[in-house]
């Protein structure tokens, strides 16, 4: 694998991290971000070792205080009551990363690496969010799974449609085929018009 | 037409040309001015240290001439969730026994809440350290332009090449990033037009939550295939040009310590070293919940 592709990549990724959290559905109260759609893609184009580092990219933007997490930046909110989120976002594109690995490029694979990586941000958060503000499992997720459920599973569901339109259509990204693919310019057409 | 308007709300990452003292100076220089104002805002105790930064980040987005209003659009799409955690901090933060309570509820146990003014403090330091901070970032991002910024995190990350960390190659994945983000927030807001013009339901407001999330996906993949071709783009274009890294390379432009950036570094220096000692010490004439507990 080349470096600069990977670098490259992983800067891209970490671009969109934060576009994810820029970029909203506006959905009362709180608006919905894209953003662990992205995660859960990124483990599948990066795998776990660069996938992990772009996160860990993102993480730093938002150490050094930028305001490039949903609730805003700084090393404040790693403390919080929302951090653990943050050490889950590295959780689910290693999850990711992996199951694409072990999994080469069935459907099935990248279903469960979605539901795996979506599930595995909560791992470390539930407890973490337990642990800040002093209060039993039940209402730590009542107050921090629960509600995303719905959303979640919805956004499950438009990763795998990616997933699958992008190896279907553009499968180097993914599946680490080689690198001068022979179909380049057509990608740009069906992109745009098959799904209008 | 507000829900299609990403880029006007990005305000990081955005260059602004003009002639200033702030845009001469050294890269380096400019990065390390940026530490020590986020290390001032991170550490300031109070209300009223968190003020006079804010102060001395005004006056130095001024003599910058870049707008105020500019450098704070950015602040408005991270409001809900700026107030939604104020209200999980209020809800969850425990009164201590001696302090004075200022409101409560009426009944004891689960949901009942206790307002005293240490948790309106610290709620208040909360939003203003977000302010600030996020001022101070914006205002850096508009002073430097792409390839200052490049040569500015390779000088702060240089001491540590002995140690074999590669500094160009993280310089280049930072600034990478940097200019990929107004980059996509831009693609996004012509691709929800491009959909919404023919006939998608973006931006609409029409439909419950499940359809509007469903609504997106005709946005989503362009996103994400344009993205990744983008990507490819470059990285054809960097090997094409032979890029191997940071050994060897030499850059067009070199930069050199002049005394007025100097100056400028000892000035802020010493206006955050003011205020930080100010607000540990305690400023006379003021009360104490203004400057923080």
């Amino acid at each position: 694998m080349n470096t600069v592709k990977n670098m490259m990549f992983a800067s891209l990724f970490s671009a969109l991290y934060v576009a994810g959290t820029i970029i909203r559905i506006p959905i009362p109260p709180v608006p919905i971000v894209l953003t662990n759609i992205f995660l859960v893609l990124g483990g599948f184009v990066l795998g776990p070792l660069w996938g992990s580092l772009s996160v860990g990219l993102y993480l730093l933007f938002g150490t050094l205080g930028l305001p490039v997490f949903s609730s805003g930046g700084g090393v404040a909110v790693f403390m919080g009551p929302s951090g653990g989120y943050l050490f889950g976002y590295l959780l689910c594109s290693i999850t990711s990363g992996l199951s694409r690995n072990i999994a080469r490029g069935s459907f099935k694979g990248y279903l469960a690496g979605t539901v795996l990586g979506m599930l595995s941000i909560y791992l470390p958060a539930i407890p973490w969010l337990s642990w800040v503000l002093q209060t039993d499992w039940i209402k730590s997720l009542t107050l921090g799974f629960f509600p995303f459920i719905a959303g979640d599973i919805l956004k499950g569901f438009i990763s795998v449609a990616v997933v699958r339109y992008i190896s279907a259509n553009a499968g180097r990204f993914i599946l680490n085929r080689t690198w001068d693919s022979p179909q380049r310019n057509s990608d740009i057409g069906n992109s745009v018009h098959s799904n209008g | 037409m507000k829900d299609f308007e990403f880029i006007r709300n990005v305000s990081i990452g955005q260059y602004v040309e003009k002639e200033s003292l702030f845009h001469q100076l050294h890269p380096g220089c400019k990065l390390f001015a940026l530490i020590i104002l986020t290390g001032c805002v991170l550490a300031a105790p109070g209300p009223a240290a968190l003020g006079l930064a804010w102060l001395v980040l005004t006056a130095v987005i001024l003599i910058s001439r870049i707008s105020l209003r500019f450098v704070y659009r950015g602040i408005l799409p991270a409001l809900p969730y700026l107030v939604l955690i104020a209200v999980l901090q209020l809800l969850f933060s425990t009164a201590d026994p001696g302090d004075r309570i200022l409101w409560k509820t009426p009944w004891d146990g689960w949901f009942a809440l206790r307002i005293t003014p240490r948790q309106l403090v610290s709620i208040l330091v909360f939003m203003l350290r977000f302010f600030v901070l996020m001022g101070t970032f914006t205002w850096f991002s508009s002073v430097n332009t792409a390839n200052e910024l490049a040569r500015g995190t390779e000088l702060f990350f240089s001491p540590l090449r002995g140690l074999r960390f590669p500094a160009h190659e993280a310089s280049l994945l930072v600034t990478v990033t940097f200019r990929f983000i107004p980059i996509l927030a831009q693609e996004a807001e012509t691709l929800m037009k491009a959909q919404a013009a023919r006939g998608a339901d973006i931006g609409t407001h029409k439909g419950g939550p499940v359809q509007r999330i469903v609504s997106f996906f005709p946005l989503f993949l362009p996103l994400f295939h344009n993205a990744l071709l983008r990507a490819e783009t470059l990285i054809e274009a960097m090997e094409t040009k032979c890029y191997s890294g940071g050994y060897g390379r030499t850059s067009l432009i070199v930069y050199r310590l002049k005394p007025k950036d100097i100056l400028v570094l000892l000035v802020l220096t010493a206006a955050c070293a003011l205020i930080l000692y100010s607000g540990y010490s305690g400023i006379p004439g003021i009360p104490v919940w203004i400057q923080g507990y």
